[in-house]
């Protein structure tokens, strides 16, 4: 394994590791008040009233099973692959929200939040709300940012598909008489 | 390795994941059920309410916005009665989401208690006059503000208007406490302001 190919899968770790915790905190406060949650999706005016309880339940179950995954690295690349996808989706809505001007309060962290602070617009302040959704489109694409990476290079050092780097390499060793069990096992 | 063996492997252990979040999204959705209904208005009784003490009515009050034409909406829903029990019968007709104009009778005549569902900024730069603050990003910062009320207090939950969602965040949280006299003034904050209507200011959030 070259440098440079330990420096990324030591970074696709860090990023990994950094988004389960991000998707693992959404999906419990998510989890924790679903009834809350079918109003945040209702405020953005995208699905039918039919499917906002199923979607209440459905995309924190997802948030969570993806944490798990990316924390362990089982399906690392493929659960960062429906992170980005997430993530691409909820940018998509917000730019659908201030298409219309509307002021949605997303629910992304139930009451806490990370680097947005919800608001909506004032007299004092009348941006506040769209301020809220431009930060929460930058926030949601540094995380997309990080699932791509992940996506396309590995889940990096310590998972569980390749523990000690990227499949690529592992293969490579493998060829040369180096195996790991657990890629052995034919783990996902 | 080649390419579509890891693209094959990617999109399976992907359906996987999809496939347990379906499970549990089911299984939970099973055990705690959620509904866009936030208020029952089937359970509303407002014959227990005691009124005002200040009987006023319509054509008492020197609000300009009184003395106009009645709204098609407003006819609707019921004429304006002239004495507090026709008031409560009127209120008992109402629907739960209710605008501006209805928002300020039900305070007049019935003692009902406004509730701010904004962020508590957006509180303190300005509310309905002895409004009480639940943030409904964090309603139980203030909830505490609200128990011990009588199961038949009236409350009117509002927001900043137009498409926000807050006030039925609120109104869910406080359905949850038992409270059954619940309306949404969907017109919000801004509406009020526009009516001329009385309003707070405060420099820290809470009731007024």
């Amino acid at each position: 394994m070259t440098p440079l190919e330990g420096t990324l899968n030591t970074l696709t770790l860090l990023l990994r590791l950094g988004l389960a915790v991000v998707m693992g905190f959404a999906a419990y406060n998510k989890l924790l008040d679903p009834g809350a949650f079918v109003f945040s999706i209702e405020g953005f005016r995208i699905l039918p009233d039919h499917m906002i309880p199923a979607a209440a339940f459905l995309l924190p179950w997802l948030e969570a099973v993806i944490a798990v995954a990316l924390f362990l690295g089982l399906g690392g690349r493929a659960a960062a692959a429906i992170s980005a996808v997430l993530l691409l989706t909820f940018i998509g809505g917000f730019i659908s929200v201030l298409a219309r001007d509307l002021s949605v309060d997303c629910g992304c962290f139930g009451k806490y939040k990370l680097l947005c602070t919800p608001a909506v617009g004032t007299e004092a302040n009348p941006d506040a709300g769209r301020n809220f959704i431009w930060c929460k489109m930058g926030e949601n694409s540094l995380f997309a940012a990080a699932a791509l990476l992940v996506t396309i290079w590995g889940p990096g050092f310590f998972s569980w598909d390749t523990p000690f780097g990227r499949r690529k390499a592992a293969a490579a060793d493998s060829d040369a008489g180096v195996t790991y069990p657990r890629d052995d096992a034919g783990a996902v | 390795m080649s390419a579509l063996k890891a693209v094959k492997e990617t999109v399976i252990a992907g359906l996987a994941m999809f496939g347990l979040a379906s499970i549990g999204a089911g299984i939970h959705w099973t055990f705690v059920p959620v509904s866009l209904e936030t208020i029952d208005a089937s359970k509303r009784n407002i014959e227990l309410v005691t009124p005002s003490p200040v009987e006023v009515t319509p054509a008492e009050t020197d609000d300009p916005a009184d003395m106009t034409e009645p709204t098609d909406e407003t006819e609707a829903v019921a004429a304006e009665p002239a004495v507090v029990t026709d008031w409560v019968a009127w209120a008992q007709a109402l629907p739960v989401e209710i605008g501006t104009d209805e928002a300020d009778k039900l305070g007049l005549n019935l003692a009902a208690l406004y509730v701010d569902a904004r962020a508590p900024d957006a509180f303190a730069e300005g509310h309905v006059l002895g409004a009480f603050n639940v943030p409904a990003d964090d309603p139980e910062l203030y909830l505490g503000d609200l128990l011990g009320f009588d199961p038949s207090q009236i409350f009117v939950i509002y927001c900043s208007g137009g498409e926000c969602n807050e006030s039925k965040i609120v109104a869910d949280r406080l359905g949850d406490l038992g409270y059954v006299n619940l309306f949404i003034d969907v017109d919000g904050y801004p509406a009020w302001v526009d009516a001329g209507l009385p309003v707070g200011v405060v420099e820290t959030g809470g009731g007024q």
